[in-house]
């Protein structure tokens, strides 16, 4: 379906954002490394491979932490985890509010009525706290995180997706369908799906975002899952040994910069992509 | 010679979104309004009519893409008018709509070939792929489009406006349908292109033996390409008959209007003298009472305020629904 | 004097993909009094020639030429003193750009902005000459308090033409002015104009698509293709007897009813990409008399016969 000319023209007017660029290659170098952590991670993060607290030196670039543990092996380890999830419940709220967002738009009426009222019902309610009772309630763990961000976050994609699909039902083609015979589950995804898919993408990016920082969120407060420790598990642990008090920065530093770096690439790419297929589908 | 569609006191109304809830009487538009007229197989029937008169929304009636609100349609003397989903299905493999727009009825995202064969998917007619690509191409010749592969790969993006139409027209055929309702399928063409494609459309009457019914609100061409006419204002037929006969000797004090107000190709200095202060179509949501052309028209009588007038057969096959005439 | 002169116009616009040269090489003139009428298809750059004239040009540059009103050029003026010309002098009735109503403020209150910015009236003169205005395009004085989405299409119509009137023009500029408007009122309006073109003496340059409005509405016609003039001459003239091809086919392609029926010819392929044109003759890809010449040669413009200009390598007459 994407023919190879749409590509090249799409790189060359997404390589014109220097930040989307930027962006592009942080991820990259990311994912080679979180890819390839077994191989570059210098120690097994889970050893005892130092003393307690060492501050960075050649053997240990950036220390160690309360029981030993290499921090840099843990901070690659640890992004793993915090990426995995960021785009599993991504994924998870994207599907939910697409499918929700899709029928609620094409179908119309009761239908739309209905799953819009709870829509509004539960962006009403605020999101942070929401989860963060949720999280508590359900124990901590990646699948707690997983859930909980995809409950509270669909309500604001689906609305996005209808928009979307409302203004896609009117053109032409739609009624051309129906014409020819088709039913409405071919019409919308045949049809309404690919046109609607550039403002999915784009907002998809901007969901990794939202998901990895709210992961990092909820498990620096402790929601997050101990045994699988990503960056905000990471911090949490930094947070309760007291490394704040006591300028143990290279283990607070080290996961927070990680997560800003990768959730404002990912943010850049987003918001040119939003750009980008914002400008598409308003092309005549 | 059998007749195609029958239609009998068709009315569609919608409800018009300014009723508060507080108002007793929830208002209306009509906008098809007790509309009766039947279809021979082989004709290229007129619809005619300004915007508004309620030409688009009987061409979507006729197909069921909207449903009536009361009335009968038959087609090939089987009732559809409450024809449940799949016999609609299978029906609407003989009767297909040409659209308007070119920009708008060809799915941007996909290729032609695609466009085109989408029926043939909907209706699970030959799941090979080179079959379906030999009715596809059989369809783009018929049109006289290219059928090489670099064509079925184009996106409509890449096709001018007269292409698309035709496009759109293969995407009619491939199914084999023989009624066909056009609505406005020229006029948001350039002038050069539109003679190509209207002459296209009357080219495969011939061929393959078709049915039209042509919606446009541009008199000289209903003139050049139609057999009968039928005239809309306002929701209603208010002229019903032949083509030339109609357009040269109009009956209906509004047809008459119109085709006084519709400019000669030529200069003429005699022209547009009596049309003068004649007023616009109304502005309301509801129709005047009695015959709906009535506060526009020179005739009027008090009887015209009251009562609509019902169409009369005034000359053989010449229908006209006045109370002067 | 002519009124208004355009000389080798030329106005492209800027693209990624490239230059678009929407109007390359146009000229022609406007009597005191006259009614022109610019004929063309979607893209020939119609609507281009008269955003260059009110210096309106949005994603591009007039890039040469000369226009002069009353003897005065007017591409090189600066923009403040151009302002005065704008709409005191030459004026535009635009669906798409200054000539078009706000629904937020009163037609009265717009008619009035126009003239309070151009001149020193007080508001309440400036109101009186609204209402004088919207009686003489037909539409009653009291309307002035009502909202554009109170008003009919064809009210609005005559709303905008009235403004464009306000100052007294020597030259209006009507783009498409009958778009949208259904037949009866399209009618008023031709006649309307045409009027006014006969009572206040004013010029008008009337840009359609529509062949058969021209002829009602013109005095003199210019036929465009590609952003160039293929043929120019007094209306009467060129309806009767066509020179260039293209104007022939064009001509075919309007059906008339007050005549028999015959059939509708057209053209095939469609108009040509202008950040590439065709070189030579523009027309020659779709032209049924093109010869070797019209490929590499791009014709100039002859007088084949008084007043009656066309550029053509096969119109005999033509070197």
């Amino acid at each position: 379906m994407l023919k190879k000319k749409q590509l090249v023209d799409f790189w060359r007017v997404y390589k014109q954002r220097k930040t989307a660029v930027f962006g592009l290659a942080v991820v990259l170098v990311f994912c080679v490394v979180l890819i390839l952590a077994p191989q570059i991670a210098p120690y097994d993060p889970h050893l005892k491979v130092g003393a307690v607290y060492e501050t960075p030196s050649w053997a240990h670039l950036l220390g160690t932490n309360d029981v030993g543990y290499d921090i840099l092996s843990e901070l690659i380890f640890a992004g793993r985890i915090s990426v995995m999830i960021g785009l599993i419940a991504a994924g998870a709220a994207m599907l939910l509010g697409t499918v929700i967002g899709l029928v609620s738009g094409f179908l119309g009426r009761v239908v739309d009525e209905v799953l819009m009222r709870i829509t509004d019902m539960i962006i009403a309610l605020p999101r942070l706290p929401l989860m963060i009772v949720m999280a508590a309630y359900l124990g901590p763990g990646m699948w707690t995180i997983v859930l909980v961000y995809s409950a509270v976050g669909w309500p604001s994609i689906a609305r996005q997706v209808r928009s979307q699909v409302l203004s896609v039902r009117e053109f032409t083609f739609v009624e051309a369908s129906k014409a020819i015979g088709g039913g409405n589950i071919h019409i919308m995804a045949s049809h309404i799906l690919p046109n609607v898919m550039g403002i999915i993408i784009a907002n998809a990016v901007l969901e990794i975002v939202f998901a990895i920082l709210t992961e990092s969120g909820l498990s620096f407060l402790g929601l997050g899952d101990p045994t699988h420790a990503s960056w905000g598990v990471m911090l949490h642990f930094a947070q309760i040994q007291g490394a704040f008090f006591r300028g143990i920065w290279w283990w607070i530093v080290s996961p927070g910069l990680c997560i800003v770096l990768i959730s404002s690439a990912f943010y850049f790419i987003g918001t040119a992509l939003n750009d980008l297929f914002g400008l598409k589908l308003g092309k005549r | 010679m059998e007749t195609v569609l029958k239609v009998v006191n068709l009315r569609k109304l919608f409800p018009a979104k300014k009723s508060s809830l507080f108002k007793r009487k929830r208002q209306f538009i009509h906008a098809v309004d007790d509309v009766s007229f039947d279809i021979k197989k082989g004709e290229t029937f007129g619809i005619v009519g300004e915007s508004g008169c309620g030409k688009t929304t009987l061409g979507r009636l006729i197909l069921r893409l909207i449903e009536p609100t009361s009335g009968k349609i038959f087609f090939k003397d089987q009732d559809i008018t409450s024809l449940n989903r799949a016999g609609m299905k299978r029906l609407r493999r003989q009767m297909q709509m040409i659209f308007q727009d070119p920009y708008s009825s060809l799915d941007p995202r996909k290729n032609i070939l695609n466009i085109i064969a989408e029926p043939l998917q909907v209706h699970n007619i030959a799941k090979n792929g080179l079959i379906i690509k030999e009715k596809v191409q059989e369809s783009l010749r018929l049109v006289e489009l290219p059928t090489s592969e670099n064509f079925l790969a184009k996106v409509p993006d890449e096709l001018s406006g007269g292409e698309r139409q035709r496009v759109g027209v293969a995407r009619v055929l491939v199914l084999g349908a023989e009624f066909i309702v056009a609505d406005e399928p020229v006029s948001m063409l350039d002038a050069s292109v539109k003679a190509g494609v209207t002459s296209l459309l009357m080219g495969l009457k011939q061929k393959i033996g078709l049915t039209y019914i042509f919606i446009t609100h541009e008199i000289g061409l209903a003139y050049y390409i139609c057999g009968r006419i039928a005239v809309m204002y306002l929701g209603k037929i208010v002229e019903l008959g032949k083509a030339e006969e109609i357009i040269n000797e109009p009956l209906h004090p509004y047809t008459r209007l119109l085709m006084e107000a519709t400019p000669p190709l030529h200069p003429d200095d005699k022209w547009g003298k009596k049309v003068l202060e004649r007023g616009e179509l109304p502005f309301s949501i509801e129709p005047p009472s009695g015959c709906r052309f009535h506060p526009r028209c020179t005739q009027v009588q008090s009887i015209c305020e009251v009562e609509e007038p019902a169409m009369i057969e005034v000359m053989p096959k010449h229908y006209v629904a006045c109370h002067y005439t | 004097m002519s009124l208004l002169t355009v000389e080798n116009l030329r106005t492209y616009y800027f693209t990624e993909k490239g230059s678009v040269k929407a109007v390359d090489g146009v000229s022609f003139s406007v009597e005191k009094g006259e009614s022109l009428g610019i004929a063309g298809e979607s893209g020939c750059g119609k609507s281009t020639v008269a955003f260059s004239i009110m210096r309106l040009i949005k994603g591009g540059r007039i890039v040469g030429g000369r226009i002069t009103l009353d003897g005065t050029p007017l591409l090189n003026m600066p923009i403040r003193d151009f302002r005065r010309i704008r709409w005191e002098r030459i004026s535009l009735v635009s669906q798409a750009a200054m000539g078009a109503l706000n629904p937020v403020y009163r037609i009265g209150d717009q008619i009035v902005e126009a003239i309070t910015t151009h001149t020193k009236s007080k508001k309440r003169e400036a109101w009186d000459r609204a209402e004088e205005l919207l009686r003489q395009v037909g539409v009653d004085p009291s309307r002035a308090k009502n909202y554009p989405h109170e008003l009919s299409g064809g009210m609005r119509q005559r709303a905008m033409i009235a403004m464009a009137l306000a100052l007294s023009p020597e030259l209006v500029i009507a783009d498409e002015p009958t778009t949208a408007l259904d037949m009866v009122t399209q009618a008023q309006v031709l006649k309307l104009t045409r009027g006014l073109q006969e009572e206040l003496n004013v010029s008008i340059i009337f840009i359609s698509h529509d062949l058969s409005i021209l002829g009602q509405a013109c005095d003199r016609i210019i036929i465009m293709y590609a952003g160039k003039i293929m043929e120019m001459g007094d209306v009467q003239a060129l309806f009767r007897e066509p020179q260039h091809p293209y104007t022939k086919a064009l001509l075919s392609s309007f059906p008339d009813i007050k005549s028999t029926k015959r059939t509708l010819t057209g053209l095939p392929g469609s108009p040509p990409d202008l950040i590439d044109p065709p070189s030579g003759c523009r027309f020659h890809p779709r032209c049924s008399q093109a010869q070797s010449i019209c490929k590499v040669e791009e014709p100039t413009t002859i007088e084949v016969l008084p007043k009656h200009y066309v550029a053509c390598h096969q119109v005999k007459g033509a070197s």
